[in-house]
């Protein structure tokens, strides 16, 4: 199991390209395809979870990197840079293995979940698969240059996936999606020439995240902390690092860049709205891990508060904007915007409970909004309508929807027990703890807990308890219970949401000794 | 030195003009075949012929340095570009061409290739001069080969401009001389600073940056492109712009004004250009005009790489230009394809949805490339414009440069816009009347083809600094 990665990365690529060559007529061929391409995937990613040494003492970044692959791929000379190398490098720690697992779980469920997709099935399967690979090349890449080919390539498929399957609105929501991230990724790129230009390997410039990370840079080049230089006036790393926050906080995405999310949420088919929410807000999170406060740590360090701040800024507008709508949809949308904004808080907290927290609550916040969304599209199926108001008492005619709508619910207000309460409540902790966030993060924090209470109470209230009621008399004959299909994936999110909430440990585990590296890693800049 | 041996010099100097050489001796074999055949085969062959020759001249390589008494300075970049132009030549042969006039015009496209090629070799500026208006006058008349109304006013929009900025230039060439006493680019550096020489100077850079398409002197631009075959647009998106800034490149080498108001004054059009190209093609229902004003704007990407005097825009100018080139020549073939089943606004393109995916998915690749996104041959050119922008800079250049950068990234973003409007049409829009014409296999393998080595020239970007390389490999250093 040598090249273990390599397999999970660029397996659905080979059986996109093996499809390129099937006969479009055979529908269901490819959708067995992509779902066998998926299990795979899945299957590898748990050996690779089983394999994984929990147990090691990291002191360098380095060190913290298991099951590496690295192989040369784009020698160029260039002029007075000398060099351009790209390697074909690969590893994870305790911050991506858990996502990775997670990307082939929600992966495999986003197959399940557009089994009924007829028209053009073969385009879409091929690029169902493509932005498979693209997401879990963005979680194992640790060449940066890598990292963003993966990053910008889940971009296209994406565009196309929302654009042609996607709902009435579609070509405006798959437009404005695509231009608000490659707005976001070229000023990564920026940053990314210019770590290029001020890390070194030996005597060569380098694109491995390891060595930034680690901190070798050229003595006196424009991205070295020691040498000061100047952009305009400001300083380039905080120039870099704001570049930085734009371009991952509007993958998060990070109010006031979320915009784009209710539109692609609410036009995408139920499936890309899985994957959507379920892994590619993830990859934005993975970004602030890894590249802010990976990479800049001392920049991390020092604009903690204002992290936090946006981090609250989403969860209370995030939450806000959720209690305001009337579109299903729209409302699980908003609080996925609201649950990231934790992400953000633990993260700013910089202590073991809040990075640790932020970890486990982008793994919870990936079960449970994907199963937000497949609830949505029963519904969505059923009707073609999603208006909250348009429902009443939906628990006496769908009981099992119900019981699973009501579980996820809880999950997603933080009900212990249920994955959702120990992120946030390690998050909560994290920013109680630390000295260096003012105790009002904290505080608001815990509001927006309230207010994820209050939208998700009240909307059951509103569509499943009460008088039955459906707006239109034709819909009355679809009003059936879950099909086997539906509950196949939402029993085994269930299982999880439930294993994580009472066993948190089988994600924490892996990640503790990451963790904690990170955290020391960034903390020894504390003011 | 006596006669004999200024002769005997002159002579054994003339090996410097080889493949010029064999691509007029082409071009009137030519003439002469098409007095006595009408056969389009026999024509293509005889072009391509001539052009596989010259290529292999050009392969064999030259001595560097100046030669025929100073008139000419060969250096290896033009040895470069010459196998870009011959590349585009040859690769124009694979668009549907009628019989119908193909001597005229394959002559044509000979001669534009002969002035593109020696432009980049110039040194005197009676040469530069001559050079510019051999590649301008056959322009003027291949604008005019689709024989429509039109084309012809493309053609005189385009002749007039072209004379007025060829006076301008004559004029700039005129107050060097006199003020300055310098009648060769290579003599430049000793140009003195007083204001009428540099005015002289900047007249002369604004004849080049006429040919380059430079706003504001690229008025002549989308109404040409627009209006000439889609295999002599090709050509001309090519061959005029990226010979005048080589020479460009070489007049800025010579005078070594990096931090003089003559190249920021540069800088400035070239954002200009980029801003304005990006905006007007977002305003175009025309698909060609759209792709026009994306030329334009790929014209003020490749401006600062001819400017910054460091190796790694250097090598960065010749990277973008080769991938520049193969997108453009894909890019026109792909409208060519297009516009023979009807399709020319850009709306039409909702008519294609379904038809063909082979096509449409390779067009929708070109596209993605001339957007610089990865995972296409333009987003490495881009990768690597940023990248000496950002070391230019980061070693002691002015701040303009990393305005330029963000100038140029806010422009890609913008430029995914109307590029990806086509695609758009192609997939996403429902027609009401679907096209259900078949495209020849031929074509789908070209298209094919043209797409894999967009993306092959991602993977491996080092397969064309190889070549360059290989072609350097040949010359012989005085």
């Amino acid at each position: 199991m040598e090249y273990i990665l390599s397999y999970i990365f660029l397996f659905p690529v080979l059986v996109a390209i093996a499809m390129l060559f099937i006969h479009s007529e055979a529908t269901s061929v490819f959708r067995r395809l992509a779902l066998s391409a998926t299990s795979v995937q899945l299957v590898l990613s748990i050996l690779l979870f089983i394999q994984f040494d929990r147990d090691t003492s990291i002191s360098t970044w380095s060190g913290a990197f298991q099951f590496v692959e690295k192989l040369d791929w784009i020698t160029m000379k260039l002029g007075s840079i000398g060099k351009l190398n790209i390697d074909y490098f690969l590893g994870v720690d305790g911050i991506s293995l858990p996502l990775v697992v997670l990307s082939c779980f929600v992966l495999t469920v986003g197959v399940i979940s557009s089994w009924n997709i007829k028209e053009k099935a073969k385009g879409y399967f091929i690029l169902y698969l493509i932005l498979s690979s693209s997401i879990i090349g963005c979680f194992i890449a640790l060449d940066f240059f890598l990292f963003y080919l993966c990053f910008e390539f889940m971009l296209l498929p994406m565009f196309f996936l929302i654009g042609i399957w996607g709902g009435k609105k579609r070509s405006y929501a798959s437009i404005k999606f695509f231009l608000y991230t490659l707005f976001g990724s070229l000023f990564i790129l920026i940053v990314m020439i210019g770590l290029y230009l001020s890390v070194v390997d030996g005597n060569a410039n380098t694109f491995s995240m390891v060595r930034m990370m680690d901190g070798f840079y050229d003595a006196g080049s424009i991205l070295d902390p020691a040498s000061g230089e100047l952009i305009f006036g400001y300083s380039a790393r905080a120039a870099a690092f704001l570049f930085i926050l734009v371009g991952f906080g509007i993958k998060l995405p990070m109010v006031p860049f979320h915009t784009w999310l209710p539109d692609a949420h609410v036009e995408a088919p139920t499936p890309i709205s899985v994957v959507l929410a379920g892994l590619l807000l993830k990859v934005g999170a993975y970004g602030f891990f890894r590249i802010a406060f990976g990479i800049f740590p001392d920049m991390a360090a020092k604009y903690a508060a204002w992290i936090a701040f946006l981090g609250v800024l989403s969860i209370i507008y995030g939450g806000m904007n959720a209690l305001a709508q009337n579109d299903l949809k729209r409302m699980v949308a908003y609080s996925s915007v609201s649950h990231m904004g934790f992400v953000f808080v633990g993260l700013a907290a910089v202590t073991t409970e809040g990075a640790g927290g932020a970890l486990f609550q982008m793994i919870s916040h990936g079960l449970i909004s994907p199963a937000l969304f497949i609830l949505v599209g029963v519904i969505y199926d059923r009707t073609s309508n999603r208006e909250m108001e348009h429902f009443s008492g939906l628990a006496s005619k769908m009981p099992v929807y119900t019981f699973f709508t009501v579980v996820f619910f809880f999950a997603g207000l933080g009900l212990p027990g249920l994955s959702g309460f120990v992120g946030e409540l390690m998050v909560l902790i994290g920013a109680f703890k630390t000295s260096s966030l003012s105790i009002w993060i904290g505080i608001l924090a815990t509001l927006g807990i309230a207010i994820s209470a209050a939208y998700f109470l009240w909307t059951i209230q509103r569509m499943f308890f009460g008088k039955y009621f459906v707006r239109e008399r034709s819909w009355e004959e679809y009003m059936n219970d879950l099909s086997a299909r539906e509950k196949l994936m939402l029993i085994p999110l269930t299982v999880l949401v439930l294993l994580l909430g009472i066993y948190p440990r089988v994600v924490l585990d892996c990640s503790n000794d990451t963790i904690n590296f990170f955290v020391q890693h960034v903390g020894n800049f504390n003011p | 030195m006596n006669l004999q041996d200024q002769l005997l010099e002159i002579l054994a100097n003339l090996e410097s003009l080889k493949v010029e050489f064999t691509l007029i001796i082409g071009a009137i074999s030519l003439l002469i075949a098409g007095l006595i055949t009408k056969s389009g085969q026999l024509l293509k062959s005889i072009y391509a012929l001539t052009i596989v020759f010259a290529f292999y001249h050009n392969w064999q390589g030259f001595s560097l340095g100046l030669a025929l008494s100073n008139s000419l300075f060969i250096a290896s970049t033009a040895q470069n570009f010459t196998a870009i132009f011959l590349g585009a030549g040859l690769l124009i042969l694979l668009y549907h061409r009628e019989e119908e006039h193909a001597t005229e015009f394959y002559f044509f496209i000979l001669s534009i290739l002969v002035g593109g090629i020696m432009l980049m070799k110039a040194n005197s500026f009676l040469v530069a001069y001559l050079s510019i208006e051999l590649t301008s006058f056959t322009a003027y008349i291949i604008t005019n080969f689709s024989f429509k109304k039109v084309g012809f006013e493309a053609g005189i929009k385009y002749l007039l401009f072209g004379a007025v900025s060829t006076a301008i230039m004559l004029f700039g060439f005129g107050l060097v001389y006199g003020v300055s006493d310098i009648f060769f680019i290579s003599e430049l550096n000793e140009i003195n600073k007083a204001l009428p020489a540099s005015v002289g100077l900047l007249l002369i850079v604004f004849g080049l940056l006429f040919k380059g398409s430079v706003v504001p002197f690229h008025i002549w631009v989308p109404a040409t492109y627009q209006s000439a075959p889609n295999d002599a647009t090709a050509i001309l998106s090519i061959v005029p712009k990226l010979a005048a800034f080589v020479l460009l490149q070489r007049i800025f080498q010579s005078v070594g004004f990096d931090e003089s108001w003559i190249s920021t004054a540069c800088l400035m059009l070239g954002m200009l250009t980029i801003v304005f190209g990006t905006l007007s093609a977002l305003r175009q229902s025309n698909a060609r005009r759209m792709i026009s004003f994306g030329a334009i704007a790929h014209s003020g990407f490749l401006l600062p790489l001819v400017i910054m005097e460091s190796s790694t825009s250097n090598e960065a100018f010749w990277w973008y230009a080769a991938a520049y080139a193969l997108m453009n020549v894909a890019i026109f073939f792909f409208l060519d394809v297009y516009e023979r089943k009807g399709v020319v606004q850009v709306s039409d393109y909702g008519g294609q949805s379904g038809t063909d995916w082979v096509l449409n998915s390779a067009m929708t690749i070109i596209l993605i490339s001339l957007v610089g996104l990865p995972p296409a041959a333009g987003f490495t050119a881009k990768f690597l414009l940023f990248g000496s922008l950002w070391e230019f800079y980061s070693n002691g250049a002015d701040a303009i440069y990393i305005t330029y950068l963000i100038v140029a990234l806010f422009a890609t973003v913008i430029s995914l816009f109307f590029y990806l409007r086509i695609p758009y049409q192609m997939f996403l829009v429902k027609a009401e009347t679907l096209d259900t014409q078949n495209t020849p296999v031929s074509t789908k393998i070209i298209a094919t083809l043209f797409s894999i080595v967009l993306l092959l020239l991602f993977f491996a970007p080092q397969i064309l600094t190889v070549m360059q390389q290989l072609l350097n490999s040949h010359i012989a250093y005085e």
